[in-house]
């Protein structure tokens, strides 16, 4: 090789030897966009594709009546689902799918073929038999996912009230609803890292977030009285040939819905079992008539421009106000002021309604709760509709206003306000959930009762009393009358609204009774109303019987009333087993809460003697005034103290100063023997 | 038993240390790309075991002379270029090509064979002959060694391997001292074969080659033959184009948008480029590449090596094993300049070249510089052939500087 041709090398060599560093380089700058600049935005990419986050359903929260009896739980279900890709034969999916649910062959179909698809329900939440069918076919490109299924063993009992959940197991209607957050607890989630194939694997740098089962509810509801209630409208229902029977039950002293039942006639005739998203007697308004006339008693009782004995002329059945007249169903003369109450008189009561005058009967109105919200922990609650203010109102406005028309309460409302005068005159907040339970069972927040406000003097909700009473023994009431029990109520006849229009519908009416009992010490104040009865129409024709029958079947299984001094009544829930339903002594213990009017045989002496033959009858006419609880609240230690003394109450008290807080609530009736605790604090 | 004695201070031990580390973490790769695949998991048994054959081959070849070679260089292209065809008939056939010859639950592939026969073919005919580069006969001779097993393997197909012969081809033309114009005017049909997807584009390359023809003056024959070339190629491809399936054109428009077809042509690329990203500077640590694990990029441990290095060793990893490899190829280089004969000097160019080649287009492919044609990075990649002849190759480079005052 000669020099020249070596150099040549060399230089070629060199020309290759930059060409290789620019490679290099360019390599190099490659691997530094790559793993530098952009590698934030490609390790996002990456996980992407390698991570696949999963949702852990969480367990929902159980609902148990107060006596801990299951009314809604979750089943274990299956759940199937296509992924298209790897469905082989989509015809045949799609046929047998078809068969099992709403959809029709072609929309399954459909969407399988859908373009991009990769997920597709075929059918959710099989029971067992279903689901081992559909595994039996052995379709490709089929996967089950375990999911569960909200169960309700009681049902069609308290439907409405407990509502249900949607496929995807959130609330939709009644408590499952309002209370969802609490019931639904929280979404697990696992992180998981899954390979080009699909498959997935737990990794240790992601722990799985366990799901949090949602919190359990116990109801105020008893499902037993549940089930009184609602055989008792079915019944009456098929008695009276009414389109539709609502009732509740309530506990005056707490405001605890014991049982609330809306039964349409085709419920009745076992027809339908269409869930209802609406709970009646909480979200509907109605006219009340002739129950609404507490009101305008209340209000003359307490602003004292009548007294009970205060005679009125009746008019013989007959009086024009303005251009409408007035009737009565029969044709009374002089009545007191009492009698027209207990007799339902109109014609008295819008005489009195003009005497009290227009503020006052709003004002009582509204002191009664009508025309406001309770507070109900039920969702879609109605207002009623009052007048919105007491100004320029004709008299017969006033007049109807008295009687119950032209106005309209909801069933709740109406149901509070008897509360208020069974209580002693406090207005409570009514409520269905009772207790909280955290997972393992224990109570995790109770409710107690809320008082709204006092509605009427303890003197005025005892006269009332009376004259409610009287309604029963002697008025339009009288077919509610039960031997041994003192019932105080009133009875309703409403004409039926046209719907949409102004006027009434001819010959349809709402029957309706609304009452309390034992009226001396009232453990449950109830509403009955019977839509449209047909022939006899009036509330105490239709609804009243029905309230006696349901009375009659709860006075002797609840030994409520006959019960004698509970031992420290606790609230203390343990998960209860089915064994525990039968023992109804437990129910008892339960339903006494602290806040709650302890029972003594001195106050139903009557009724035991009915139940239990007794001996030791005596009188009732005790001094009624001495035994409710009065308001202590704002007075100091030593005024508490010493006005206590004069009851037979043991006194505890908690700081000092002034009472903020008092237990038993003011308007209780007291038994006598009970311990009274104050809470107090100094105004600095 | 002495009939060899190393003389060390001719040895090039740096060349030794570079392909063995290369090998060596080669076999480290294979077993994090495989370990949790049950099927694959051994893969970096067999590669180990064919390593240790290749350095006992290595070891054969290197005490061979190296004139031995030489004298059976056309006997070796020969054996070659039959074996091409043989595969093409008796060979096994995988994911569509065929390009192994299987014998007993091992396999052989010819194609590795033919690059370095072609080198020891071309390197001969380069040095023995005494004809200029604008003789027509000269060029074509050279053309002729080069395009026929590079049209035998694109039957297999194996786009990739044939292109390396292309590259060796060229390398081998400029290493004979071609002028670079020349070379340019000799390969002008390839560009036209590019620059024919457009007639402006095309246009304005024949119009440069016109200017080329000028200044070259190659003589007539040689101008018509050029001419006539890049008129036939610069037409031929709009009309191949147009006759090309619709997934043959999807794979060029792929190569230049991979996110044209994520899941499916561009798949390995977006991977690839994935792999390497996520690693960042320090990289996610031997065995602890996600990517490689769940199985993302199946071709891991052959084409896309390089991204298990990217993935788990990050930056510094990749650079520690680009400097490695680009060192090997300079050692390659300045051992080819050394060398004092002429033909171990077009040896240890072609080879090294070779090297170079595939190295490069290795790592273009792993980053999404260049379409994945299939070439696997040299001394690293899984496959038995390939480090077979991959360390033969090292072995002769490593005689060559051994013996570099030899004539």
């Amino acid at each position: 090789m000669t020099s020249k041709k070596k150099s040549e090398l060399k230089r070629r060599s060199t020309i290759l030897f930059l060409l290789a560093v620019l490679f290099i380089l360019t390599v190099l700058l490659r691997v530094f966009q790559l793993q530098v600049v952009k590698s934030a935005q490609i390790q996002k990419l990456a996980l992407r594709q390698q991570e696949v986050c999963l949702k852990l359903e969480a367990k929902r929260g159980v609902i148990y009546d107060r006596n801990m009896k299951i009314l809604a739980f979750n089943l274990p279900a299956e759940s199937f689902f296509a992924v298209p890709e790897s469905v082989t034969n989509k015809g045949l999916v799609a046929n047998r799918f078809s068969a099992l649910s709403e959809k029709s062959d072609q929309e399954i179909k459909g969407s399988l073929c859908q373009d991009g698809k990769r997920f597709v329900w075929l059918k959710r939440k099989c029971e067992k038999e279903e689901a081992e069918k559909i595994k039996s076919w052995r379709l490709k490109g089929i996967y089950v996912r375990e999911e569960t299924k909200r169960s309700y063993p009681y049902y069609p009992l308290a439907c409405d009230l407990i509502g249900f959940t949607d496929i995807d197991n959130k609330g939709s209607a009644g408590v499952e609803y309002q209370y969802n957050q609490v019931l639904s607890g929280k979404e697990g989630k696992g992180i998981f890292q899954k390979d080009a194939w699909g498959n997935s694997y737990q990794i240790r740098e992601y722990p799985l977030i366990d799901p949090k089962s949602g919190k359990s509810l116990v109801l105020t509801l008893d499902l037993d009285l549940q089930a009184k209630l609602e055989d008792e409208l079915k019944n009456s229902i098929k008695l009276t040939g009414s389109e539709a029977g609502s009732g509740i039950l309530l506990n005056p002293s707490t405001g605890e819905i014991l049982a609330m039942a809306y039964i349409s006639k085709e419920n009745a005739e076992n027809k339908s079992s269409e869930l209802r998203l609406k709970n009646s007697l909480v979200c509907d308004n109605f006219e009340p008539g002739s129950t609404f006339k507490i009101v305008t008693a209340a209000a003359a009782l307490e602003k004292g421009i009548k007294k009970p004995e205060d005679s009125l002329f009746a008019e013989k059945g007959k009086f024009k106000i303005g251009k409408k007249t007035f009737h009565d169903i029969h044709e009374y003369g002089w009545l007191t002021f009492k009698d027209c109450v207990v007799f339902s008189s109109n014609i008295g009561m819008a005489k009195v309604a003009m005497e009290v005058g227009d503020e006052n009967l709003l004002d009582y109105a509204k002191r009664f709760g009508f025309g406001e919200r309770t507070g109900i922990d039920l969702p879609g609650e109605a207002k009623g509709l009052l007048p919105s203010s007491a100004k320029r109102w004709s008299d017969i406005t006033t007049a109807t206003f008295a009687i119950g028309q032209g106005i309209s309460v909801t069933p709740l409302q109406l149901v509070c306000a008897y509360a208020a005068i069974a209580n002693g005159g406090l207005l409570l907040k009514p409520y269905v959930v009772k207790a909280i339970l955290d997972e393992e069972g224990k109570v995790a927040q109770e409710f107690q009762p809320t008082v709204l406000r006092r509605a009427l003097e303890p003197k005025t909700s005892y006269l009332l009393t009376e004259f409610l009473k009287g309604v029963v023994t002697d008025g339009t009431g009288n077919t509610v009358k039960i031997e041994g029990v003192n019932i105080a109520g009133k009875t309703g006849t409403a004409e039926k609204p046209k719907v949409g229009k102004r006027g009434y519908q001819k010959d349809k009416y709402i029957a309706s009774f609304v009452g309390f009992f034992p009226a001396e010490n009232p453990q449950m104040v109830g509403l009955i109303i019977l839509d449209s009865p047909k022939g006899m129409h009036y509330g105490g024709q239709t609804a009243g019987p029905a309230f006696k029958r349901v009375t009659e079947k709860i006075i002797p299984s609840e030994n409520l009333l006959v019960k004698n001094k509970i031992e420290k009544p606790q609230v203390s829930f343990a998960v209860a087993s089915r064994e525990q339903d039968s023992e109804r002594q437990k129910s008892a213990a339960q339903a006494a809460t602290l806040h709650k009017v302890r029972l003594n045989e001195q106050d139903v002496p009557s009724l035991k003697g009915k139940l239990n033959s007794g001996s030791d009858e005596k009188d009732l006419t005790l001094m009624q005034d001495r035994k409710i609880m009065p308001d202590l609240t704002g007075s100091t230690v030593r005024e508490a103290v010493k006005l206590l003394s004069s009851y037979s109450i043991t006194v505890k008290l908690q700081g000092s100063g002034k009472v903020i807080k008092q237990i038993p609530l003011p308007g209780t009736k007291l038994t006598g023997g009970e311990t009274c605790f104050l809470e107090c604090k100094s105004d600095d | 038993m002495k009939f060899f004695r190393l003389k060390t201070e001719e040895f090039d031990f740096k060349l030794l240390a570079c392909a063995l580390l290369l090998s060596l973490i080669g076999v480290l790769l294979i077993y994090s790309a495989k370990h949790s695949s049950p099927a694959e998991k051994g893969l970096f048994l067999k590669q180990l075991f064919w390593l240790f054959l290749s350095l006992i081959a290595a070891s054969i070849i290197f005490i061979t002379p190296l004139r031995f070679h030489e004298i059976f260089s056309y006997l070796y292209y020969l054996s070659a270029v039959l074996l091409l065809g043989a595969v093409l008939f008796v060979g096994a056939t995988r994911l569509g090509a065929t390009r192994w010859f299987e014998l007993k639950g091992f396999t052989f592939q010819p194609s590795e064979w033919a690059k370095i026969a072609t080198v020891f073919a071309l390197a001969r005919y380069l040095s023995y002959s005494k004809r200029s580069f604008n003789s027509i006969i000269w060029i074509g001779t050279v053309i002729i060694i080069g395009i026929v097993p590079l049209l035998l393997v694109l039957k297999q197909p194996d786009l990739g391997t044939s292109v390396v012969f292309l590259a060796v081809t060229l390398s081998m033309f400029y290493w004979a001292k071609v002028p670079l114009l020349f070379i340019l005017l000799i390969f002008s049909p390839m560009i036209s074969l590019v620059a024919g997807f457009h007639w402006i584009s095309w246009g304005i390359f024949f119009l440069f080659l016109i200017y080329l023809l000028y200044l070259l003056r190659p003589g007539f024959f040689l101008s018509v033959w050029v001419l006539v070339l890049n008129l036939g190629f610069g037409i031929l491809t709009p009309l191949i184009w147009n006759r090309l399936h619709d997934y043959q054109k999807l794979r060029v428009l792929v190569f230049l948008d991979p996110n044209r077809d994520p899941l499916g042509a561009g798949y390995q690329i977006i991977q690839s480029k994935v792999a390497i990203g996520s690693g960042g500077i320090f990289g996610k640590g031997f065995l602890h590449g996600s990517q490689t694990k769940l199985a993302f990029l199946p071709m891991q441990h052959t084409d896309f090596i390089f991204s298990v290095v990217g993935e788990e060793f990050g930056l510094i990893g990749a650079l520690i094993f680009l400097a490695i490899f680009f060192y090997l190829v300079f050692r390659g280089l300045s051992i080819a300049s050394k060398s004092r004969n002429s033909f171990n000097s077009n040896v240890a160019f072609g080879l090294t070249s070779i090297f170079a080649f595939q190295g490069m287009v290795n790592l273009g492919m792993a980053m999404g510089l260049l379409p994945v044609t299939g070439v696997p990075f040299p001394l690293t990649s899984y496959g038995g052939s390939s480090l077979l002849i991959s360390w033969i190759s090292i072995s002769i480079l490593l005689a060559i500087h051994y013996k570099w005052t030899e004539y």
